[in-house]
């Protein structure tokens, strides 16, 4: 099982270097992946700008959305936006795509929020269309650059409901699964595998999962702070979030062991605490 | 007056290791800025995408738009990504802002052609407000980051008609031309220092430019094939504009003294041969 490890992107406050610094530390370390979060009404850096910036940083290590509002973007840049980094990544994006529950992002982007989710289906078709050279219509031409990746970048559908997870039946090369607690995860990575079967593509989806961790002293409380925060909109839940965060070494080694038996095929650990020790402190936990 | 240098990124089959080398060299030596071009029916990198990744390559060189296509943006992900771009390289975009004049760019984006200028003033009103932290509406609140520019990035009216070059009297620090000959250049530039004085900010307008250049063996053929394609959709004009392309480094020299005469703040040399020897060579003739 991979570990990527998530930039601190979310966190108010917090400078351009220490984001840049973030990504060097990840990419020497023994991280698979860069992962961001996305949502609009928020002070968060945008996702796709944070992950150019990283790709800037770094050489080896992935770039992953975790997952980005598709239907909050106008497809035809997104696929500009996507191609363009894929290819100056080379080839190192996967675009998590997800629809997220928050009106106020639908509200700010004047996007219906109730047909979110018929339209990230034809986002990707659209954008399927676009990666593989194709013109927008009869009257107009293609949309480049060509991604690195054949065909545009790996796509993780992200989602709990059935209905969402059942669009891997016709998109996507995995699914991301947004936390829950470990049955619904596994149900989940069922749904996803049940889906993938039907769409007659051979192999297995690759089956993604993210979970919160803080490290050192004061781990839990300082975690569970900016969980409060960042997940106000949740109301009650975000509460429940906060207890699932992983503050300690050993819950951290525990969890591994649960994902990889889940049959994770990389497990994004997002962070709650944004000072550079904790890409250290996480890589101690691997070792 | 200072003289940036552009991106390669909309030469057909440039890698993106040729751009971030190539943003690495311009970050050494004498240039001021790097620019980037914009079009979406074409094979160019997504020009903020460009933008962010040659931001985690360099530190100080600042980094611009020269233009923007914003109408084909959804305004308050534009105004997301521009602050989190401004944010993350520390204070060091440009945003050069314009309408274009491709119909194909606007049916590929489904964004209205003929009322491309009343979008982008209403867009220019919106990001304005969420650069300074203010909420979208009254249900819904502000859209981060705050950018590290105090109310958002320098903005530039790019434009050539007199009424767009007016949106000076509301918007914008400078005033950015496309110009190949600089006594015309030099009547814009009349006409936003007019434009400016009637806003009754204190001070000027600044005036930017941008030409194109290729310098070295057979920068005549070469530019000309690559100006050929990228203005095809002008017609007849592409000739025209390929026949502009400042090929000497004498043509360069009498070029900047031409430009400085009119009052230009800084000048753009926009590239036609992606090969990183052209950033030495166009060095050659000012440093």
């Amino acid at each position: 099982m991979k570990i990527g490890i998530g930039l601190p992107s979310t966190f108010l406050n917090i400078s351009g270097s220490l984001i840049r610094e973030w990504a060097r530390l990840a990419d020497d370390g023994p991280f698979s992946s860069l992962a961001v979060l996305d949502r609009l009404v928020y002070k968060d850096f945008e996702a796709l700008t944070t992950l150019a910036v990283a790709a800037g940083e770094t050489q080896r290590i992935r770039l992953m959305t975790a997952v980005l509002l598709a239907p909050l973007r106008n497809a035809s840049v997104l696929a500009k936006q996507v191609a363009s980094l894929d290819a100056l990544s080379n080839g190192r994006l996967t675009l998590g795509l997800g629809i997220g529950g928050r009106e106020d992002d639908y509200r700010a982007a004047s996007v219906s929020f109730h047909s979110r989710g018929k339209r990230l289906e034809q986002q990707l078709e659209l954008m399927t269309r676009l990666w593989t050279g194709q013109p927008v219509d009869e009257q107009t031409g293609p949309v480049g650059p060509q991604p690195v990746q054949a065909g545009g970048p790996e796509i993780l559908i992200g989602g709990f409901a059935p209905a969402a997870i059942n669009r891997l039946e016709h998109w996507g090369h995995g699914f991301l699964s947004g936390g829950g607690d470990l049955q619904q995860i596994s149900g989940c990575y069922r749904l996803a595998e049940a889906a993938w079967q039907r769409s007659g593509k051979p192999g297995k989806p690759r089956l993604v999962a993210d979970a919160y961790f803080g490290l050192g002293p004061d781990a839990a409380a300082r975690s569970a702070a900016y969980i409060l925060d960042y997940h106000a909109p949740l109301g009650p839940m975000a509460q429940q979030m906060a207890k699932f965060v992983l503050s300690t070494p050993e819950t951290i080694k525990a969890s591994l062991r649960i994902f990889e038996e889940l049959g994770t095929d990389e497990l994004v650990l997002m962070p709650c605490i944004p000072e550079l020790d904790q890409v250290r402190r996480l890589a101690d936990c691997l070792g | 007056m200072k003289i940036g240098i552009g991106l390669p990124s909309t030469i057909p089959d440039v890698s993106g290791s040729l751009i971030r080398a190539w943003a690495r060299l311009a970050e050494d030596g004498p240039f001021s800025s790097l620019a980037v071009l914009d079009r979406l029916v074409y094979g160019n990198y997504d020009p903020l995408m460009t933008l962010a990744v040659v931001a985690g390559e360099t530190q100080r060189i600042r980094l611009m738009t020269a233009v923007l296509l914003a109408p084909l943006r959804d305004a308050s992900v534009l105004a997301k990504q521009t602050a989190s771009l401004d944010a993350l390289s520390n204070g060091r975009l440009t945003l050069g802002l314009g309408v274009g004049g491709r119909e194909d760019d606007y049916r590929a984006a489904s964004v209205p052609f003929h009322s491309r200028g009343k979008r982008l003033e209403q867009q220019l009103e919106l990001m304005t407000r969420l650069w300074s932290g203010q909420p979208v509406d009254e249900q819904t609140g502000p859209v981060g980051p705050q950018s590290v520019q105090d109310g958002g990035p320098e903005i530039l009216i790019g434009a050539y008609a007199p009424a767009a070059i007016n949106r000076l009297e509301r918007w914008g620090h400078g005033f950015l031309a496309a110009g190949s000959d600089a006594r015309q250049v030099g009547e814009l530039f009349g006409l936003a220092e007019a434009a400016w004085q009637r806003s009754g900010k204190p001070g000027k307008p600044r005036l930017v430019a941008d030409v194109v250049f290729a310098l070295g063996p057979d920068a005549v053929s070469r530019s000309t094939t690559y100006m050929l394609d990228y203005y095809a959709f002008l017609g007849p004009m592409a000739q025209y504009m390929a026949d502009s392309v400042l090929v000497s480094q004498e043509a360069v020299r009498a070029t900047i003294q031409a430009y400085e005469k009119i009052g230009t703040d800084e000048l753009l040399f926009i590239p036609c041969i992606p090969e990183l020897d052209q950033v030495r060579l166009l060095a050659e003739c000012f440093a």
